[in-house]
């Protein structure tokens, strides 16, 4: 039972990379890191509202939930 | 005053524990030198060594030494978590690895004074103190073991708000 964050996914459909994503909404590549590497223990809205804004989406499209 | 960091409070208390381990030693090392010493006085007087007779104050020292180890280990539980604080590591997870010992270290403090405290009541009614000084005994030992035993539970409990602590901290740090 876990969240899972498909932010590569996205981010290869729009191909745009780690360094030129992080720049657009304002956190760091280790930051960046983190969140794609499913380590992260929580997100901001602000953070998730950027994402969905720099790669037109919607938050179900980077977030998953597994059973 | 600066709490933490270089030149800090801390820093002062890391120096002053070190200087503390090495006088328990000292005093460790001086006590278990008396205690070998009567022993092998009492083992030349008496080649028999079922003859060995048990004094108050062989036991007390025999105490001593075992809780002056005790206190050795806390000490340097001590010096560990004050150096970590030196270095600005406030969240470093040793630290409650180090508060888990001390808090082991002193209840087991508390039961050596607890063993001691029932052998002195087995003891006494064979050696030559009167009731004022037994009973004045026996409380001061029992205020060491309830001393030791509340500070032990005290580090417990607040091991357990400094690990709660430190995981807020990693999700705070993990939250992006």
């Amino acid at each position: 039972m876990a969240i899972i964050v498909n932010l590569d996914v996205i981010m290869a459909k729009r191909k745009i990379s780690s360094q030129e994503l992080a720049e657009k909404i304002g956190i760091t590549k280790a930051n960046l890191s983190i969140l794609k590497t499913n380590k992260g223990k929580a997100i901001r809205f602000s953070t998730l509202e950027k994402i969905c804004e720099v790669l037109e989406c919607e938050p179900g499209d980077i977030l998953e939930y597994k059973k | 005053m600066k709490i933490l960091g270089q030149k800090s409070l801390s820093s002062k208390i890391y120096v002053v524990l070190q200087i503390l381990f090495v006088i328990i030693v000292l005093v460790d090392i001086s006590v278990f030198g008396f205690l070998a010493l009567t022993i092998l006085g009492q083992i030349s007087k008496n080649i028999i060594m079922e003859n060995i007779e048990i004094d108050p104050i062989t036991i007390a020292i025999t105490t001593f030494l075992i809780t002056g180890l005790i206190a050795l280990y806390i000490i340097g539980n001590f010096i560990q978590i004050f150096e970590n604080l030196k270095n600005s590591k406030l969240f470093d997870k040793n630290n409650s690895k180090y508060l888990k010992n001390i808090s082991r270290s002193s209840i087991a403090i508390s039961i050596v004074y607890c063993i001691l405290l029932i052998s002195l009541e087995l003891l006494f009614k064979v050696w030559y103190f009167g009731i004022p000084e037994s009973v004045l005994i026996k409380l001061l030992v029992l205020v060491f073991v309830i001393a030791f035993l509340t500070f032990g539970i005290g580090i417990k409990i607040l091991n357990e708000i400094y690990k709660r602590a430190i995981e807020y901290k990693e999700e705070s740090d993990l939250t992006i």
